[in-house]
Order: C-alpha cells, then sequence, then structure tokens
C-alpha cells in the first residue's frame, strides 16, 4: 500500500471516529437538556386582543416568578413597556407569566387555552381575571397548580409596592379553585412556605 | 304531689317515645358512635371532570377511583373499620358535598386520591399534600367569628402527621421513582374538614413511564398497600407526644 493511499485510510478512520463522536456528544446533550421554553406572543394570550402599550414606549424591567426544575419559585428578569396607569403595568405582568419563561431551567404554569381576560387594582387588591376554557379544567396536579397561582402572586406582589394581595378570578366569576385542588377564594398576601417560598 | 309526679312520669314518657321515633325515622341512628373510626376516601374528579388524561389515555377519575377502593378493601378486611367513598362510581361530585360527607359522618380520617401532572417528563413519583394554614382577614371593627373553612385548624398537626406516614410508606414501597416531597398547601375542600385530612398523590399521570405502570394491577395494588400502611401506622402510634 502506498503511503498516499494509507495516509488516506487513516484520514478516512479519524473523520469517522469524529463523526461518531459528534452524534454521540449531540443525543447526550439533547437528551439531558429539556426543550428550551418559548413563551408565547401576547395576542395569543390576551383576550380582548387589543394594542396594550405602544411600541415607542420606554421599557422598564420586571421579575417574574416562574417554578424552576427543584419546583422552587426562581426570579427571571423581563421587561415591560413604562406606563403611569399601574393598571396597564399589572396587566403586562399577568400576559408575561401566562405566556411562560423565556429561560432555561424554568417551567411554564399555565397551559394553552388559558388567555388573561383583564387585571383591575383595587385598593391594593389586583383582582385578575383568567379565561379558562372548560376542556382545561384539570390539566394537572395539586402541586403545578399551586405553582401557577404563586407564579401570579409572587410576579405581582414582590415587584409592585401598591399591591398587597391578589384575587384570581375565573371567566368573571369568583371560584374556589382553579383547576379542582387549590383555594383561591381569599386575597391572599404572599407568605413564605415551601415548595413555591 | 300526686299530680307532680304523674306528670313526671308523663314527661318521661314522651320523650321516651320520641327518641324511639326519631330511631325509627333513622335520623340520628345514621351516625356513627363518636367512639368509631370512619375513614372517609376521597377518589378526585370524576363525571365531566375527567382530571388529567395520559398521553395514552389513562384518565385521572379512573384510577383514583380503582385506587380508593383497592384501599377501601384492604381496610375494611385488616383493620375493621367504617371506609367510605365520597363516590363510589364514575359521578359528578362537588368539592363542597365530598367535605359535607365527611364532616356529617364525623369522619376520623379523610384521605384524598389524585394524580399529578408537570410539564416536561422528568417529574415522577410520590407527592403528598396536607392543608396549610390560611390567612383570615377579620375587618376591623367586627368580631372575629371562626370562619366554617377554619375547622381544619384544630387538626393541622394531626394532618402533617398523617401526611407524614404516608408519603413515608409510599417512599418506602417506591424507593426508585422520584420524590415530589410532603407539602402544605391551600387545599380546597380539605380546610373545612373536621379532622385529620391529606391528599395524595401517589404518580404522576403525565410521565409515560407511570402511566404505563398506572395500568398494571400489581403497582396499584401496591399503592394502595402503600397508603393502607401510612393509615395503619398513623392510627396505631398518632401524633408523637400524643396518647393514640
Amino acid at each position: 500500500m502506498s503511503d498516499r493511499r494509507r495516509v488516506r485510510a487513516s484520514l478516512r478512520i479519524w473523520v469517522s471516529l469524529a463523526l461518531i463522536l459528534v452524534a454521540a456528544v449531540t443525543f447526550f446533550v439533547t437528551r439531558s437538556t429539556p426543550p428550551r421554553p418559548v413563551a408565547r406572543p401576547v395576542d395569543e394570550v390576551y383576550l380582548p386582543g387589543y394594542a396594550l402599550y405602544s411600541e415607542s414606549a420606554e421599557r422598564m424591567p420586571v421579575q417574574l416568578f416562574f417554578p424552576g426544575v427543584d419546583l422552587n419559585l426562581k426570579a427571571e428578569n423581563r421587561e415591560i413597556y413604562r406606563s403611569d396607569d399601574a393598571a396597564d403595568r399589572l396587566r403586562q405582568v399577568v400576559l408575561l407569566v401566562l405566556g411562560g419563561p423565556g429561560s432555561d431551567g424554568l417551567l411554564t404554569v399555565f397551559n394553552d387555552g388559558v388567555r388573561l381576560r383583564e387585571v383591575y387594582l383595587y385598593e391594593g387588591t389586583v383582582y385578575v381575571d383568567l379565561d379558562i376554557p372548560e376542556k382545561a379544567a384539570s390539566p394537572t396536579g395539586a402541586l403545578m397548580e399551586h405553582l401557577a397561582v404563586r407564579s401570579v402572586e409572587a410576579s405581582l406582589v414582590r415587584g409592585f409596592p401598591e399591591v398587597e394581595r391578589v384575587r384570581i378570578l375565573r371567566n368573571g366569576r369568583e371560584v374556589e379553585t382553579l383547576f379542582g385542588h387549590i383555594d383561591v377564594r381569599r386575597p391572599r398576601p404572599l407568605f413564605a412556605g415551601s415548595p413555591a417560598g | 304531689m300526686r299530680i307532680q309526679c304523674w306528670s313526671s312520669v308523663k314527661s318521661l314518657f314522651q320523650i321516651i317515645c320520641a327518641g324511639f321515633l326519631m330511631g325509627l325515622l333513622g335520623g340520628p341512628a345514621q351516625a356513627a358512635p363518636l367512639e368509631e373510626t370512619v375513614i372517609y376516601l376521597d377518589p378526585g374528579h370524576g363525571g365531566d371532570d375527567t382530571g388529567i388524561v395520559g398521553g395514552g389515555g389513562l384518565t385521572e377519575k379512573a384510577v383514583c377511583l380503582d385506587l380508593a377502593q383497592r384501599l377501601k378493601e384492604k381496610i375494611d378486611q385488616r383493620l375493621g373499620h367504617r371506609t367510605y367513598l365520597t363516590r363510589k362510581e364514575d359521578e359528578n361530585l362537588s368539592l363542597d358535598e365530598r367535605a359535607a360527607l365527611a364532616n356529617n359522618h364525623r369522619g376520623a380520617l379523610f384521605i384524598s386520591i389524585h394524580l399529578a401532572a408537570f410539564p416536561d417528563q422528568r417529574y415522577q413519583g410520590v407527592g403528598v399534600f396536607f392543608p396549610a394554614r390560611i390567612p383570615h382577614e377579620v375587618a376591623s371593627g367586627q368580631e372575629a367569628l371562626p370562619d366554617w373553612d377554619a375547622l381544619q385548624e384544630a387538626h393541622r398537626e394531626h394532618s402533617e402527621v398523617l401526611a407524614g406516614r404516608v408519603h413515608g410508606a409510599l417512599r418506602r414501597r417506591f424507593p426508585d421513582v422520584g420524590d415530589l416531597g410532603m407539602h402544605p398547601l391551600p387545599l380546597y375542600p380539605l380546610a373545612a374538614l373536621n379532622m385529620p385530612a391529606v391528599l395524595v398523590e401517589p404518580a404522576v399521570l403525565s410521565s409515560a413511564a407511570e402511566e404505563e405502570k398506572l395500568g398494571s394491577d400489581a403497582v396499584l395494588d401496591a399503592m394502595a398497600e402503600a397508603i393502607f400502611e401510612g393509615i395503619d401506622l398513623f392510627l396505631k402510634s398518632g401524633v408523637p407526644g400524643e396518647r393514640p
């Protein structure tokens, strides 16, 4: 066998080995890394559908809270459009929570189909009226339902001093639970407690 | 004197007759004697409310009913306590009705059986929850009457111990699956229960692997057995520091 042939054969072996290595690494990386969350756009989660802000408005930072992989709430830094109207700022925050996290390692808490009807602020209490179709009535267990409620509450209470408590409504009505497990009858001040903190 | 005596005898006779009639009508006779242990098992969801539906089509309401029936059989056979299911078939039953049934029958324990779901497949395993303390705000100037649904407050410690016993038993029986922990949650309608109460989620139905296991009789029976062990241990040992 000539030197050139030997070099070619050895090159083929090395290239094959490299390709196998790349395939193996890709397989293990994609298997162990959960898919990156994709936040849903506002028009998918806001029922009235009209524009909430001018795209030219100044933006301001907010902290949203989503469960991490350990199921404790974690902060995610996001931005909303600045507005003099507090309810407008809070509305944008709820829409971002419904849309889901934009960072790795955080979980989406509301299923597709859950949308915001409206947000009201009245004497320190934020009323969040969610549109939850009957079909999506029980998509979750007790722990995820709790984390969904806490995500909304924490994102509103922790970032806005004018908010003392949060009351979540379903389809325009006061309800006992959103999905059949967690008590949402009273506006609740944020309290420390695992697993949602 | 004779008239007074005759009047007392007449009153006594009236009381005995009234008691006899009430017995015939079945009112108070339906209530369990105070010393009897009545256990209420609550299969979650039912009827139009399927609960979680697994990727393979298994429904939470069906698994919960199956588990509750298995558990009832074990308690009936081995502990001899009176055990009731809040629903015996695939029917609609409101959360309030479930709580009222258990309270009206003077339940001593309430075990609500559900399954969990998570947005990704990595979550599997056992979670057990007990009622968290619910903050009750009282408007200024009003007398602080306890809310009806603050009944659970008197039993919170027992509920936590019961949750620990059931969680421990499930973990011992299924050591290889994940542990979703034991947490206080503001559970409805457990806050309105006048007895120790827990909500058990022995598996995650959104996990394809766990859904497959839930189709197995042996696994369902092992889950029921573990919950039984937790209840049995709680009834035998009670709350640490208290007389069982």
